[in-house]
């Protein structure tokens, strides 16, 4: 309950965080002119069309042939500005928001690994999609507004050169039209709110369980989720009927407008008439005048009201914006020798659980040091802190004598490259995925030597597109040790000094196995390795060994040590394969 | 099923029958209860559920909680350990007793000592059942009553660890190379 009011509270804005959040955004300050200026295009033109109107009425049948020509040629230039008024809005909007989503996913790149502990990252996905939408929304609403102040103003001193009294009255309107239009953005604001939290609980709910369709199918579950999605879907078809409903009380209120923008200038025309102060044209000028006035009042309330309904959406554009950003790029570069990293009392929490404590250890330069544990002794976060995803809550980790933290922290990751169990492989060609993270143009030569190294070019080049041949989604069309080598291909070819190395042959067959350690074998030449070890070969082919147990270390020295004293634990991570 | 080929049988009541269970660990996000329960056609009493998690070596994890099974589990089951999603899982299966278990490498992704904890789980949990399971650990293959190998979609040879060391070419190198693994990396 508590958590639901802060989420509320923060679903508002300020305007000075909305500004915060737009700089560095270009605004495309020459459209936002040739906005208001067709704006005010619309409204001379209309002005004039309104009087010609009562002129016309005036005229009783004798219409002069330059004053009709007027008329048509105003129609015209209303219709004109009208549509470059759209065109120029529909521009500077889409710009604006091109912009904000640009800075949005440059800004995730660089958010702190740790901001995206909690969901993984895939809540931002329609941040970028669908809230940015909402980015131009303000400014262009705040466009409007100043048109329609100005050609309020102008109508105004217009009425009153005419008449002062029928004016005064036709001011009245204004506040109705203010009110009706309030109405309207409010209650559609109310709904649109409920639609979106109904939108995305579907969405979360259609997401996960269309990935995972084979469980609901031998489940048998699929009659209970049809009623679950149903229930979904009911929700939103509640949200339609609502809204519709919503629709129809807006025109009542509308009419109503209409009614009173007809009675106040034919009223108080009626009288000015009898009273010989006016002409009857004029009458049907002012009445025309009150209603293109009211419509505009109304459009201008109502975009004040998708502001507040863009507000949600654009205040978790600029939480994301404000998640705090990884050290910017200072430091020390990386062209220095080689050091061993040290871990010198390292504690680490992802948020309130502790994972490292206290843990002090070595990885010796141009060694091989296994690292070994459990499942969750925190054999990966030793990797995430060496790769600086995250810093340690307390204690240091350095490089030789200095603390990694003051290294740029670009120039530090690229001295180090992590081949990841499962080997993600990303959308694109095998040539590609080899050259990822390469900034620099790469020759076929130093390809097909790569690959050779790394045991991707017998397979590949028997595929017929070769290295053009497109990775399927998941990288499904290759097996896993072939993934596997290929992002050992990749390894080698961004050349690191620093290796981290997570053994993660055990789901593979021992065929594929062998071939994937031929290719660690090539890559891990020449360079400081850490590997995540799994079995007894690898600790004995290492130089030094740190055991992990619970987040602290229990061990560690050569492997001969180790193995000599090697106690019960050791034996429960390796299994079978430590009595081998 | 006996002489009844099985496309003539009721296929959801041919799925009633199994039990699936993968390495992804597949468990979808609401309380502890309903990813139990999932897929369970009859009401659960709460002594059930304490017994199934029990057996699986989840029921501490779960009442560490106080909301116990009425806490809310995150999409992906992300705040759990690989480890602790297949045990829900087992006890989700534990729960529905069907008669034949798919395991498709459902240990690979756990470190050796879970692994061995899990498959010990499986085969206590589940003994007297039929379970069919693909795998390539090799002392995994040694409790089989029986071994059917697979290469490129055939079937190259059924029998026992023995008889196919005889008689099948292909499970012959797939269990040396396994031994090469063994012995000659050391």
């Amino acid at each position: 309950m508590k958590q639901t009011k802060t989420a509320e509270r923060s679903e508002k804005t300020g305007i000075l965080a909305y500004f915060r959040a737009m700089k560095g955004v270009q605004i495309p300050w020459v459209l936002l002119v040739l906005i208001f200026a067709a704006s005010m295009g619309s409204t001379y033109a209309g002005m004039n069309i309104s009087f010609f109107t009562g002129d016309m009425v005036d005229a009783r049948g004798n219409v002069p042939t330059q004053q009709l020509v007027n008329y048509g040629l105003s129609y015209v230039g209303l219709g004109l500005a009208a549509a470059a008024g759209y065109v120029f809005t529909a521009i500077a909007a889409e710009k604006i928001n091109l912009g904000i989503r640009t800075k949005l996913w440059r800004k995730i790149m660089y958010t702190k690994q740790s901001c995206y502990d909690a969901d993984g990252g895939e809540a931002l996905v329609s941040r970028v999609t669908t809230d940015c939408d909402f980015a131009s929304k303000l400014i262009t609403t705040i466009v409007s507004m100043l048109s329609l102040f100005v050609s309020l103003g102008i109508y105004i001193s217009r009425m009153y050169q005419i008449n002062a009294t029928i004016s005064s009255a036709m001011l009245l309107l204004i506040p109705v039209s203010v009110l009706t239009g309030w109405l309207y953005a409010r209650l559609k604001f109310l709904i649109a709110r409920k639609n979106q939290a109904m939108l995305s609980r579907t969405t979360t709910y259609l997401v996960e369980r269309t990935k995972s369709l084979s469980l609901i199918k031998t489940a048998n579950a699929q009659n209970a989720e049809i009623a679950n999605g149903r229930e979904n879907f009911r929700e939103q078809y509640h949200m339609q009927i609502k809204s519709g409903l919503m629709n129809v009380f807006y025109s009542a209120l509308q009419t109503g407008f209409n009614i009173l923008s007809i009675l106040i200038p034919f009223v108080v025309g009626a009288k000015l008439v009898s009273d010989g102060v006016l002409k009857v044209g004029m009458v049907i000028a002012f009445y025309t005048i009150a209603t293109t006035v009211g419509v505009e009042v109304t459009n201008v309330i109502d975009s004040v009201g998708t502001i507040r309904q863009a507000n949600g959406a654009m205040s978790r554009v600029i939480s994301a914006l404000e998640l705090p950003d990884e050290e910017a790029a200072a430091g020390m570069t990386m062209d220095v020798p080689d050091q061993d990293i040290r871990f010198e009392e390292v504690d680490f929490r992802y948020g309130e659980k502790e994972v490292l404590h206290k843990i002090t250890c070595t990885v010796p330069r141009n060694k091989i040091t296994a690292v070994v544990g459990t499942n969750g002794s925190g054999k990966s976060t030793l990797f995430k802190l060496i790769e600086r995803l995250y810093d340690p809550c307390t204690g240091r980790m350095c490089f030789g004598d200095t603390d990694a933290k003051e290294f740029d922290l670009h120039a530090w990751r690229k001295a180090f490259c992590l081949v990841a169990q499962g080997a993600p492989l990303m959308e694109g060609t095998v040539r590609e995925n080899i050259c990822y993270g390469c900034q620099r143009p790469v020759t076929e030569e130093e390809l097909v030597r790569v690959a050779k190294q790394a045991r991707v070019y017998d397979f590949v080049s028997q595929l017929p597109e070769g290295f053009e041949t497109l990775v399927a989604p998941g990288g499904t069309n290759f097996s896993g040790g072939q993934r596997q080598c290929i992002a050992i291909a990749r390894a080698m070819m961004n050349n690191p000094d620093y290796l981290l190395l997570d053994e993660a042959t055990c789901s593979l067959d021992a065929a594929s196995e062998r071939l994937v350690m031929e290719a660690l074998e090539e890559l891990m030449e020449g360079r400081t390795t850490v590997i995540i070890a799994h079995s007894l070969a690898t600790i004995r082919k290492a130089d030094h060994v740190i055991v992990l147990r619970d987040g602290a270390v229990e061990d560690s020295g050569a492997p001969a040590k180790i193995l000599r004293s090697a106690n019960n634990y050791l034996s429960k991570v390796m299994g079978r394969r430590a009595n081998a | 099923m006996e002489d009844t080929p099985l496309s003539a049988l009721n296929l959801y009541a041919w799925r009633e029958r199994l039990s699936y269970m993968n390495q992804d660990a597949e468990l979808f996000s609401g309380t502890v209860w309903e990813a139990l329960t999932y897929g369970i056609h009859r009401p659960v009493e709460e002594e059930e559920l304490d017994r199934v998690t029990r057996l699986s070596g989840i029921y501490d994890f779960i009442h560490a909680k106080p909301e116990g099974y009425d806490a809310e589990l995150a999409i992906w089951g992300n705040a759990m350990s690989g480890g602790q999603r297949q045990r829900m899982v087992i006890a989700r299966e534990l729960l529905k007793n069907a008669e034949i278990l798919l395991l498709d490498e459902p240990t690979s992704a756990l470190d050796a000592e879970t692994a061995a904890a899990i498959s010990e789980t499986f085969f206590e949990g589940f003994a007297g059942k039929t379970i069919v399971t693909v795998t390539h650990e090799l002392n995994f293959i040694s409790h089989a009553d029986q071994i059917v190998v697979l290469r490129h979609g055939r079937v190259e040879g059924i029998g026992t660890h023995d008889t196919l060391l005889q008689s099948c070419e292909t499970y012959r190198t797939l269990v040396e190379e396994q031994s090469y693994q063994e012995v000659f990396v050391q």
